[in-house]
């Protein structure tokens, strides 16, 4: 089974990715900063990793870069109320952007494109 | 009267005037003011009088008159008056106090303008809780599988999300509004104080900067509880600015009361004011940001606000951080 981490610091949101993640088949696990994000996929290994952008403690720029660095094969979500432009994009080299609020339908397709 | 004087009352020639009353030409509102300035003068004293007249066409100019009344070899008392017409002078001063007025309106808004970005967040993230909670209720009702509980939790979740939002938008329009003129009330400054942090708090985030509070329960004062929440978010943009791109950065601010004074310090983790700069802070204008980063018009609001709180604005020099207290007279 496909394994998803969710890295995001507001409980409601986090609430609704795992209700959304719950409805295809993947195993979901929660971080609610980016410092506990970084110790997950320190240690596990994850498909896919959703992550908001600030954050307490480490943010979700942490926590890319060190999967990057880590060369980690994870496709990697970031999901921000920030509006990021291309450039700040392209440089944080993420699979995919979702800019909130956002339509839970149609972002939930990209998810499962990545996990197919 | 020479042909000047003529001209300014607006009189053709001296005998169209002959033994007209000077007094009738002085506006009606400075009347009792000239003649009492008049009757000081006649009785040896000397002085300066501003005044309006109104010219035999209607024309208001503002005078000024210099007297000084002398004693005569007879006697008696004459006086010498020399009256000069300075409306151009007080036009001038009143464009300066507009322009003035102007600058004081752009530094107000200029911190909520800085802070706009990470409002923009503030709001983002309950929209984007109320759109995915409602679209999963549609999604769940389509398919026909809701419960009641899932339903009632998701609904008061959409309910207390769009009391944040109504809460952000309440304080924003709040803290972008003219505050100038606003009445003194007795207002808690605790309350005000987290009411402008609350609209700062996400740029904070962005910028990692902790934001330490060191506030007592409540602290009832008399004062302009907007201009103030203004001046308490200029002091914060200018620390957040000064220290975004420091490895930890902190912003502290504390509260404290004195016998008839409060205290207000803002502390950041930056290491001081330059001393050349020192001298020029509260001027309008001054600032050390890039052009385009800074309007320098942030620190001359505050003091601006300060002032009409019969207050003062000071850098603390002996603080080994960057330290600005704020004094209010408790009223």
């Amino acid at each position: 089974m496909k394994r998803v981490l969710v890295v995001e610091d507001e409980p409601m949101i986090l609430e609704i990715w795992q209700e959304l993640l719950a409805t295809i088949n993947c195993k979901v696990d929660i971080s609610k900063d980016g410092d506990d994000g970084l110790s997950k996929v320190s240690s596990d290994y994850y498909d896919l990793v959703i992550t908001d952008l600030k954050m307490p403690v480490k943010d979700g720029t942490d926590l890319i870069n060190h999967l990057h660095q880590k060369k980690k094969k994870s496709k990697i979500i970031l999901a921000s109320g920030f509006e990021i432009n291309e450039e700040e994009l392209e440089e944080l080299k993420v699979d995919h952007f979702i800019q909130k609020p956002f339509d839970i339908h149609q972002e939930l397709q990209v998810i499962q494109t990545f996990l197919a | 009267m020479n042909n000047t004087g003529l001209d300014l009352i607006e009189a053709q020639d001296l005998e169209s005037v002959y033994m007209a009353n000077v007094y009738d030409i002085v506006a009606p509102e400075w009347r009792s003011q000239f003649i009492e300035f008049n009757d000081m003068i006649c009785q040896g004293g000397s002085g300066t009088l501003v005044f309006e007249i109104i010219g035999l066409k209607g024309t208001r100019r503002w005078m000024e008159t210099y007297a000084h009344s002398f004693d005569l070899q007879d006697g008696t008392i004459g006086h010498l008056a020399i009256t000069n017409d300075i409306s151009d002078r007080i036009e001038r001063n009143r464009k300066i106090q507009k322009q003035q007025e102007a600058l004081l309106e752009a530094g107000r808004l200029t911190a909520l303008g800085e802070f706009a970005g990470g409002i923009a967040h503030e709001i983002n993230n309950p929209l984007a809780i109320i759109k995915a909670k409602a679209a999963l209720i549609n999604h769940h009702l389509k398919s026909g599988e809701i419960d009641e509980t899932y339903l009632a939790k998701s609904v008061s979740d959409i309910e207390e999300t769009v009391g944040r939002i109504s809460g952000i938008i309440k304080t924003l329009k709040t803290l972008s509004r003219d505050s100038t003129d606003d009445d003194f009330e007795v207002s808690d400054l605790v309350q005000i104080i987290e009411d402008a942090l609350s609209l700062c708090q996400e740029r904070c985030k962005l910028s990692n900067i902790q934001v330490r509070k060191i506030l007592p329960e409540a602290l009832p004062a008399k004062c302009q509880k907007v201009a103030i929440g203004q001046m308490i978010m200029n002091l914060l943009n200018n620390s957040h600015d000064a220290i975004a791109h420091q490895k930890n950065p902190w912003v502290a601010i504390e509260l404290v009361k004195l016998k008839n004074k409060v205290k207000l310090i803002f502390t950041d983790s930056g290491n001081g004011i330059a001393e050349e700069h020192q001298a020029s802070l509260l001027n309008p204008f001054f600032t050390t940001k890039a052009p385009g980063d800074g309007t320098g018009l942030g620190l001359s609001f505050c003091a601006s606000v300060v002032k009409k709180h019969k207050g003062q604005l000071y850098l603390n020099t002996k603080s080994k951080n960057t330290q600005f207290v704020v004094e209010i007279a408790l009223l």
